[in-house]
């Protein structure tokens, strides 16, 4: 009997593969898939396993990942070349409204590896520059070395407001940006809730401080959109490893507005 | 819909007629009563008809283990799954409703799990109208509706039996063992006895008790040995693990397994976070899931009220007498 296998990933060819710091690297895939910026796909290599993996280009033509070596499934898929394949499904999850978004400025907070899929709302923004208006952009690293995006990083200047920090530069590297945290430079610019979204991706523990700050800078709490990871397994809302209390990180966000979740106890 | 009646020394005429097109799934008795595949006229006197079997009927549609596809390097293809036409028979409205709760869990408008679909499409759920509850029950709490393709109300010398589905009815009509009747079901028939036990004013109002100290009364005791979960109805968390083959390893299944919110692994990420480190944390999170973020999804408590996860429990640890006297 035919049927509809949800679960059964198709190969994906690697197009390209870049190193970006050294545990993180970013691979393009040879896939169309219709999707929203702050998606993620399932990635499987077969015998290894499968992980989320968020989708951090806005692109027609081809998707690209930006992955971090932390275990079993992404130190496999570090080891691929370009020409090789792997296999994803998807896109699955709630991304960020862009729709919704139209008319404002958009405050964009990364920190670390959670800059990736904001990579994405830079890049659909910048498909549709007309629809909105400033794009401010603060992201922090742990040191000059962990940046990611060094490519991309000069377009993002030239277009949009760029404010980046590390928390220490212990090789003394020069880097085009400041020490320090990167709530301090958000605590220092001079905006308000005017017309504006903020989007936070990052450790929970920056999440929690840069809400502080946008809330002490007037935003309401539904403007404010950030980001959760769980543990994921269906990507689909079925086998219940990404429960947030009631909420399903992989189907109801990854992307939350603020309010949504944030009188839940395991937020 | 019509009624029909099967006289109880039809049965075994009722299984041969069954049996020549569906496999006869029904509570058998054995150190456990479980539900087991009736193969032949001798089992069926080992068919449990009194009691709430201690297993339920979940694996059925869910296995413990299942591959949901094969791998080949860079390739994945379906397993090629023939679901049988299964008749699953003797079931306890608890039982049917928590179907009715694994249907909206895993089957709506933007995803629906291929295999429990099919099989589920081929199954015609027949019930046993349960007459009495014991001490762990409380369905009679619970908003349990009709929800059977069949359902047996046990007289003296027959069953009387309604149909409530289409399938039902069509199922009914084939097997000439039942007979149409005009007799009625009536009130007295669906009386169970003895199947409260849970303040319900305590259960709608779950949210509130989220910090109560209480629930560790429940959880101290607990040993995450995952029986709760296992002998749920309702309980369907899986994950999926990779089975290469002994010989050639670049081939395989990826399985699905039954999963357990008890153990810490269940939330564990990359780095060795565990989002629900402590076992306070993790027995809270399957009654909350059961009581209160099921029904925000949903409209309806996951649990259906059957009692196994305490009865089974080897410390008999009652989360519903915690709950009472919060
Ligand atoms: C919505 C979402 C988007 C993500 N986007 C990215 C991204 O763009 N880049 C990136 O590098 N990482 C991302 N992650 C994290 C990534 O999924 C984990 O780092 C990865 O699954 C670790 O797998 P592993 O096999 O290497 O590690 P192991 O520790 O060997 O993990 C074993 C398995 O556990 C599960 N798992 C472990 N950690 C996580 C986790 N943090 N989140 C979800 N499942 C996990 C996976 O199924 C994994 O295969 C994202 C996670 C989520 C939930
Ligand atoms: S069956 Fe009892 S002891 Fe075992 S995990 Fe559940 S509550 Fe804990
Ligand atoms: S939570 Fe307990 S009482 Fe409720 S359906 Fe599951 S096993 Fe039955
Ligand atoms: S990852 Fe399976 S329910 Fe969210």
């Amino acid at each position: 009997m035919a049927k509809d296998n949800i679960y059964v990933p198709t190969p994906a060819k690697i197009i390209d593969y870049v190193i970006e710091s050294g545990d993180t690297f970013s691979i393009k895939l040879d896939v169309k898939m219709e999707h929203d910026p702050g998606q993620f796909v399932m990635c499987s290599i077969p015998g290894i396993g499968e992980s989320a993996i968020s989708i951090c280009s806005f692109s027609r033509d081809y998707l690209e990942l930006n992955i971090r070596e932390v275990g079993n499934v992404t130190n496999a898929i570090s080891r691929l070349k370009k020409d090789d394949s792997l296999l994803i499904r998807g896109p699955y999850g709630h991304g960020y409204p862009m729709d919704d978004f139209k008319d404002n400025s958009i405050v964009i907070i990364g920190g670390g590896s959670g800059v990736a899929p904001l990579k994405g709302i830079i890049e659909y923004v910048d498909t549709r520059r007309s629809d909105f208006k400033y794009i401010d952009i603060f992201i922090g690293y742990r040191t000059p070395e962990d940046i990611l995006f060094k490519k991309q990083l000069k377009s993002w200047k030239t277009n949009h407001k760029v404010h980046l920090s590390v928390d220490k530069n212990p090789n003394k590297t020069k880097f085009d940006g400041k020490v320090g945290f990167v709530t301090e430079l958000l605590k220092q610019s001079d905006f308000d809730n005017k017309g504006r979204i903020a989007v936070i991706c990052g450790p929970p523990i920056m999440i929690k401080f840069v809400v502080g700050i946008l809330k002490d800078k007037g935003f309401n709490e539904d403007q404010i959109f950030v980001s959760a990871e769980r543990m994921m397994q269906c990507g689909v809302g079925f086998c219940g490893h990404c429960m947030i209390n009631g909420k399903y990180c992989c189907k109801d966000g990854p992307v939350f507005r603020y309010d949504e979740i944030k009188d839940l106890p395991e937020k | 819909m019509s009624n029909y009646v099967l006289q109880k020394e039809e049965f075994s005429a009722f299984f041969s007629q069954v049996s020549e097109n569906y496999d006869f799934i029904a509570p058998i008795k054995g150190k456990e009563t479980s539900f087991e595949k009736v193969t032949n006229d001798d089992m069926l006197n080992l068919i449990e008809w009194d009691e709430l079997p201690l297993f339920p009927i979940k694996h059925f549609f869910q296995p413990k283990d299942e591959p949901i596809f094969k791998y080949d390097k860079t390739t994945a293809k379906d397993v090629n799954s023939k679901p049988r036409k299964t008749v699953l028979f003797g079931l306890r409205l608890c039982d049917l409703n928590a179907i009715h709760h694994r249907d909206m869990a895993l089957m709506n408008e933007d995803f629906t799990d291929p295999f429990y679909k099919e099989r589920r499409e081929n199954s015609i759920l027949i019930g046993l109208h349960c007459k009495k509850g014991d001490e762990y029950c409380f369905c009679g709490d619970m908003d349990l509706h009709d929800f059977f393709d069949l359902m047996l109300y046990e007289h003296d010398e027959c069953f009387i039996i309604e149909t409530k589905t289409d399938k039902g009815l069509k199922f009914a009509k084939k097997i000439t063992a039942l007979d149409r009747t005009d007799k009625a079901i009536h009130a007295n028939d669906r009386i169970t006895e003895n199947n409260t036990r849970i303040d319900k004013e305590k259960m709608n109002k779950i949210a509130d008790f989220f910090t109560s100290e209480k629930w560790e009364e429940g959880s101290k005791l607990c040993l995450s040995c995952t029986a709760c979960n296992m002998l749920c109805p309702s309980c369907y968390c899986f994950e999926f693990t990779d089975e290469p083959e002994l010989v050639l390893l670049h081939k395989g299944q990826r399985m699905r397994n039954i999963s357990s919110c008890q153990l810490k692994c269940f939330t564990r990420v990359a780095g060795d976070f565990v989002f629900r480190k402590e076992k306070n944390d993790r027995f809270k999170h399957r009654i909350y899931h059961q009581l209160q973020y099921f029904k925000e999804k949903h409209g309806v408590t996951l649990c259906v009220g059957c009692g196994r996860c305490i009865r089974g429990c080897p410390k008999r640890i009652d989360w519903v007498d915690i709950l009472n006297k919060m």
